[in-house]
């Protein structure tokens, strides 16, 4: 057992185990210290001056820095996420006094219930009806064979893309059941056919009603003031420090006899302010906390007249991770995850307008209210190496404000291009070489070809464009790293054998079950680090549900591959 | 035995392999709580 914790990263993981070593082991917070770029890792929201000087952007400088930022936002699902909303149901919500986080998102969500109408929009058709999946006896067999695949045949998808696992079978990505899931999740050809299976049993439930997004529940806000912020302020009230500009950059292992007992005694690390590097000694009482990974380390802005540029750096979480295995056999593969940008790379955009004039033209081509909705934009020429078509864009409208410091006339709407090397319809370049204009016309382009009339948003361009305050382009080359092909043993166990004080938290973490990218398994990890170092019984952990062992929900499910 | 009796008997052992099997494929009675033991403190 430790008493003390350091924890690399200020991530929701590392939050999330902070709280429960404070409130279920009843350390005290000032023995819980934080080394991290910055306080929200991928869990970011704020007016974009916030974020300029931030680790990964100060080095470029934006010409237009006026608007919102929100870098992507995570849909919660209540009934799968429970680790998740135990951890918010002890901590405040920053903007409804009287209220946990976990109310605060209750009360918003009961009063703006999601049901998308228009998850799926193609040229000539107008909104397509998400509700006929369109899997034929091939399609279902295999994803059959996913669902009854159990946990302990997991490793027989080691290494198996989902290109791979249904590469006689391409019908399967002419799906509308592909076109949901994949922008849904943010899945490639590319990503591992093991998470797929574990995204089939955990979300096997809102695989029945996935067209209208029903299960889908959503924060007041954004992540940083709905999430981070509740969390940066309990633990600060409690007396943590948390120390920010610090890159971590190499470790002091103990030396033993055999090389196998995984022992940290020292971390060097970089005031990214000052340049200085500063070294932390570790004694015998403190565990390490590491999240060995971030989707949005190296990420880039752009603005309304700039591209996002590309960096190429591996990431400062996963640099460090890579450091590790280098002492230890144990501690899985990063370069599975980071070294292979085209498996994981993709553009998000944040859009800020004056008035209301975009939004409401959304509003009338997709006859859904803004809010907790998610709407995909398919080509009708083939744009896959497959020759099929797949899905351009896609777009959230955010219910509004979406950020407390929005003003009523005030918009934000972010949208995503899942492969930022594909072309643009209407602005002839790779997604990823356009600036914030150029993202706004491809939307523009987009919704002219779904739109019912009687007036194309075309009219509405000049006025559309009038009221843009900032588009800011995100360029993330590990947005879906996490779910990169992968091997069982490619990432560290959160608790990896032969470990004295080292636990490793995040999306790049083998634990049981769990599917990545949800912050649900995120705090999971946190909290399996916690209990280890705190030695609170595993069986004190949150129950999961098993819906993937329920019968009526297998059934339910059958039922909609029909459909 | 009679031929009802006898084509009574397949159904229900076609019935019960297939419950096992599918209870098999779905773990049904795992314990989930054993795949976190490696997680105890130490």
């Amino acid at each position: 057992m430790k008493t003390k914790a350091i924890m690399i990263g200020a991530g929701l993981a590392n939050m999330a185990s902070a709280v429960y070593l404070i409130q279920e082991a009843h350390w005290n917070g000032d023995n819980i210290t934080f080394y991290s770029l910055d306080d929200h890792g991928s869990n970011d929201g704020s007016v974009t001056t916030d974020q300029t000087d931030e680790y990964w952007n100060k080095n470029h400088p934006l010409s237009n820095t006026k608007g919102y930022l929100a870098r992507g936002g995570r849909m919660l699902n209540y009934r799968t996420y429970v680790d998740l909303m135990d951890l918010l149901s002890r901590v405040q919500s920053v903007t409804e006094p009287g209220m946990t986080a976990a109310e605060d998102t209750y009360d918003f969500d009961a009063k703006h219930r999601t049901y998308d109408i228009a998850r799926l929009l193609q040229g000539g058709k107008g909104i397509i009806d998400g509700g006929k999946m369109g899997l034929n006896n091939e399609d279902r067999l295999l994803l059959t064979k996913l669902i009854m695949m159990p946990d302990r045949e997991e490793t027989k998808l080691d290494n198996v893309s989902i290109a791979e696992y249904f590469k006689d079978d391409p019908h399967m990505f002419q799906t509308n059941f592909w076109y949901m899931w994949e922008t849904t999740f943010a899945f490639r050809t590319k990503s591992s056919a093991q998470e797929l299976r574990r995204y089939m049993h955990q979300m096997i439930y809102e695989f029945t009603q996935i067209e209208h997004l029903v299960g889908v529940n959503r924060t007041r806000y954004n992540q940083y003031e709905s999430i981070m912020m509740p969390l940066i302020n309990y633990l600060k009230d409690q007396g943590c420090h948390i120390i920010l500009n610090r890159r971590v950059t190499d470790w002091d292992f103990k030396d033993t006899t055999m090389q196998d007992e995984i022992t940290v005694t020292g971390l060097t690390m970089t005031n990214t302010e000052t340049g200085a590097e500063e070294h932390v000694d570790v004694d015998d009482d403190t565990a390490v906390i590491f999240t060995n990974g971030s989707i949005t380390d190296s990420a880039t802005l752009g603005d309304f007249d700039t591209p996002a540029p590309e960096n190429m750096d591996y990431g400062a979480a996963a640099s460090l991770w890579k450091k590790a295995t280098e002492h230890f056999y144990n501690l899985g593969n990063p370069d599975k995850f980071f070294a292979d940008r085209d498996a994981s790379e993709w553009v998000s955009f944040t859009l800020t307008t004056k008035n209301h004039v975009l939004l409401n033209e959304i509003t009338r081509i997709t006859t859904q209210q803004p809010g907790n909705a998610l709407n995909s934009f398919l080509s009708t020429t083939p744009i896959t190496p497959l020759g099929q078509v797949d899905v351009n864009m896609s777009i959230v409208v955010h219910h509004q404000p979406h950020f407390t410091t929005q003003k009523p006339n005030e918009t934000v709407i972010w949208g995503y291009f899942l492969y930022p090397r594909r072309r643009g319809e209407f602005v002839q370049k790779p997604y990823i070489e356009m600036t914030g204009k150029e993202m706004l016309q491809e939307l523009i382009g987009q919704l002219a070809k779904v739109d019912p009339g009687p007036v194309n948003i075309r009219e509405h361009e000049d006025a559309i464009m009038d009221s843009v305050v900032n588009c800011i382009p995100v360029y993330m080359p590990y947005a879906s790293a996490l779910f990169n092909n992968r091997a069982k043993a490619d990432r560290p166990k959160v608790i990896p054998a032969h470990s004295t004080n080292l636990a490793f938290t995040g999306e790049f973490v083998e634990q049981p079950y769990q599917m990545i990218f949800t912050e649900q398994s995120a705090v999971r990890s946190g909290e399996i680090a916690a209990y280890h170092f705190a030695g609170i019984p595993m069986s004190h952990l949150v129950d999961t549900p098993r819906y993937d062992k329920d019968l009526p929900t297998l059934m339910r499910a059958t039922k909609k591959m029909f459909s | 035995m009679s031929k009802k009796q006898f084509v009574l008997g397949v159904f229900l052992g076609l019935v019960v392999t297939s419950a096992a099997y599918v209870a098999n494929r779905l773990d049904l009675f795992h314990d989930d709580a054993k795949d976190y033991e490696e997680f105890e403190g130490r």
